[in-house]
């Protein structure tokens, strides 16, 4: 046994729940996940849409303002009001931002080489340009079938 | 020479006599060339003598410097005062870490999860009694392959950016999963079986929301954030082979 006294007492400071306003990179990581309340909130939005379609009177043989009243209400007053509207802008901003986030990280988990030989990997341009090529793509096939299927 | 004056804020915790920590300001002259590791040495020889840090190297090869300036995990000996001219500096010690005294911390649990990790060459059945020269070549690819991930020199900057790690302490953390990445994709390496089960753990790759902030503070540019992120890949590769082929 030594006979020398410890004097040993480390210290360890609490977390405070303010944590991530004191470095911009974590207010910004905090923000990219806060996204997901959007996400969430365009889920339950589409959800109800679904559950209200479900309420209408499918039985009929030609929909009247009667039958398809429950989804007419979510379709005009729900997801047709200002508020709405607003909520949802903010969401397609919010999933944007999103987007453009997790792209920009997406190359720290693409490590390929260019071919069998070499050393140099793909460069991170590619698979960000790659993503958002994907992303474009998709846009425009989705608004596509949109419109093509208007009566 | 040009010498200007920086006020630099340090701070302090001494056990035998603090209950927690408090902060001690001096004014230091410093010219183009002086590091934050410099700035200690200064106020230890002209201030406070009883000012305790960790240093070996002064040259960002052992690891051993690794503080909060301004609030940013940095290499004291990597870190230079003109970078933050006309602006104060505050020194703290690494965050995430109990405080041992002033700016050493007690970074024991990081190395215990580095030995954890089993960051070494396991040989394989077929290279066990082949020499050397046999056995363990590599091409250039295969050594680019887990190059960036070997250049860890363990100073903890990461697991003091980590958030992850800041509120669950189980975490392995950035470097000790870098490591065990590294060890895995060696083709030398016989291993994997062996990490795979603390690669695939709750505490594991899958305790990492990608924050991404170890990746951004690394003096050595080992990029932990990607190998995590590679890392959860293998994790997810693993687990769907497993289905297929239990053992």
């Amino acid at each position: 046994m030594s006979e020398v006294k410890s004097y040993r007492k480390p210290y360890n400071p609490p977390v405070e729940a303010t944590w991530w306003t004191k470095n911009p990179f974590y207010t910004k990581y905090i923000l990219r996940e806060g996204t997901c309340l959007c996400a969430l909130f365009v889920a339950f939005e589409l959800l109800l849409g679904i559950f209200l379609f479900a309420m209408c009177d499918l039985d009929v043989e030609v929909a009247t303002a009667e039958s398809a009243a429950p989804y007419m209400w979510w379709v005009n007053s729900f997801i047709g009001n200002p508020i709405v509207i607003l909520i949802n802008l903010v969401c397609l901003g919010a999933t944007l931002f999103h987007a453009s986030t997790w792209f920009l990280l997406m190359p720290k988990a693409v490590r390929v080489f260019m071919n069998k030989n070499t050393t140099d990997l793909v460069p991170e341009t590619f698979t960000v340009i790659a993503l958002y090529s994907a992303l474009g793509g998709a846009t425009v096939v989705i608004l596509i079938a949109a419109f093509a299927s208007l009566p | 020479m040009d010498q200007k004056t920086m006020k630099i804020t340090v701070v302090r915790y001494r056990p035998e006599q603090d209950d927690k920590p408090w902060e001690q300001t001096f004014d230091v002259p410093y010219i183009h060339e002086t590091s934050v590791l410099e700035a200690l040495f200064y106020i230890k020889d002209h201030f406070e003598p009883s000012l305790s840090f960790r240093w070996s190297c002064r040259m960002a090869v052992c690891g051993s410097c690794g503080m909060m300036v301004n609030g940013v995990p940095h290499l004291a000996c990597k870190t230079f005062l003109r970078d933050y001219e006309g602006k104060d500096m505050r020194i703290a010690p690494l965050d995430n870490f109990p405080i041992e005294r002033d700016l050493v911390v007690d970074i024991s649990d990081l190395i215990e999860k580095i030995e954890r990790i089993k960051p070494y060459i396991i040989p394989t059945e077929k290279n066990k009694n082949m020499p050397l020269t046999k056995a363990y070549r590599q091409t250039p690819q295969q050594m680019e392959a887990y190059r960036q991930f070997a250049q860890c020199i363990n100073c903890g900057c990461c697991y003091a950016a980590c958030p992850q790690y800041k509120i669950n302490k189980e975490f392995i953390g950035p470097a000790a999963l870098t490591l065990l990445y590294r060890y895995n994709i060696d083709n030398r390496d016989g291993g994997k079986a062996l990490r795979m089960p603390y690669l695939n753990a709750e505490e594991g790759v899958w305790s990492c929301t990608f924050v991404g902030y170890c990746s951004e503070v690394c003096p050595k540019h080992v990029d932990p954030s990607s190998a995590i992120q590679l890392g959860k890949k293998m994790s997810a590769t693993d687990y769907v082979i497993r289905m297929f082929k239990p053992e």
